[in-house]
């Protein structure tokens, strides 16, 4: 879970991130929580713009998680709007957990929120969405390869060439190919989107 | 001798045709796609830099990406840094920058959301093999009422 640490390579220092071995001090970094970035992030919407507030990080997010329900406010509300319940699509076809698009060099490892270019954060900063979640579909492709741009990062991604591993609701692993169409991803996205995945894994 | 030469001829022409049937199997060359995203009146959508534009084969489960530049202009790839694409139809969503997550109350959108859409977007291009240079016009956002 936590392997992607900002002295990559150095184990045990991710876990242990105030005990730098190469002299990366995450102390210094903007991250809420100081500490390693983790590789992981749950869904919470297929598309960036749904109404009305054009906010996925809402209310508005069609995926399995939400748990933004002042989407106006600051610091949100991180309690989970959404049951097993309102898994219509069904477990197996909706995406809980993904690999999250983190780029390699340690300008990118956990800085966020706090002004910075890319949305991601310390492992434990698990109440905000630029750390613990990110969408899938037409709104964001999965990172086609770990250096690809990526803008306050919203996106999967994976360091594994072509596929990028997302476990399902029911506990299921897919590993989908970093190709597909925003349609086929949307529709794993969605909690109830009455979309069914018509594409290969990969 | 003349046996030899022949079987020598024949391994040669099955190794060609095997190679040559690999590539084939390999799926088909991508090309350069490098165009620019503009607004209505033609100036290009500087505001959306860091945005996306988005493509998906009519024909396979596929998809290809470009990040906007600061200039409006963007670069499709589809798996590998500078690959292109893969010829063929697709339709093309434009995804507009995502804000700063810090920035309380988010700032207004630049572009119309239907370009975000597919049921709504309408924009569609086909690669063809060469050099691609699509040019997307694209609606500023406008407040419902006017």
């Amino acid at each position: 879970m936590l392997s992607r640490e900002g002295d990559r390579g150095n184990g045990i220092s991710g876990w242990l991130p105030y005990l730098s071995t190469t002299g990366q001090d995450f102390v210094t970094k903007p991250a809420n929580v100081p500490g390693p970035v983790g590789d992981y992030a749950v869904c919470s919407s297929h598309i960036t713009n749904p109404p009305p507030s054009n906010d996925w990080r809402s209310k508005d997010g069609t995926g399995a998680f939400v748990t933004m329900d002042n989407p106006a406010g600051f610091p949100p509300n991180d309690r989970s709007l959404t049951r097993f319940e309102n898994i219509v699509d069904g477990t197996s076809n909706t995406i809980f957990v993904g690999e999250k698009h983190v780029r390699p060099g340690p300008q990118f490892l956990g800085v966020g929120n706090g002004g910075s270019t890319d949305n991601d954060n310390c492992i434990f900063n698990g109440d905000q969405h630029g750390t613990a979640a990110r969408l899938a579909g037409p709104g964001g492709l999965i990172a086609a390869f770990p250096t690809e741009a990526c803008n306050n990062c919203s996106r999967f991604g994976s360091w594994h060439p072509g596929i990028c591993n997302f476990a399902m609701g029911d506990g299921s692993v897919r590993s989908l190919a970093v190709t597909i169409d925003p349609t086929n991803l949307g529709a794993l996205a969605t909690r109830a989107g009455g979309d069914i995945y018509r594409g290969p894994d990969f | 001798m003349l046996t030899r030469c022949a079987g020598r001829q024949t391994l040669f022409t099955l190794l060609t045709a095997l190679t040559l049937a690999g590539m084939v199997g390999c799926g088909s060359s991508k090309y350069p796609v490098e165009g620019k995203v503009v607004w209505s009146d033609g100036t290009p959508a500087r505001e959306l830099a860091g945005g996306m534009v988005v493509f998906e084969s009519t024909e396979t489960p596929r998809s290809a990406r470009g990040e906007i530049k600061e200039d409006g202009s963007f670069r499709m790839v589809t798996e590998r840094p500078n690959d292109g694409v893969a010829p063929g139809s697709y339709r093309v969503l434009v995804i507009q920058p995502e804000p700063d997550d810090s920035i309380r109350p988010r700032p207004p959108l630049a572009m119309d959301t239907r370009y975000s859409a597919f049921e709504t977007s309408g924009l569609t291009y086909t690669v063809q093999p060469g050099k691609n240079e699509p040019v997307f016009k694209v609606e500023r956002f406008r407040r419902k009422g006017r």
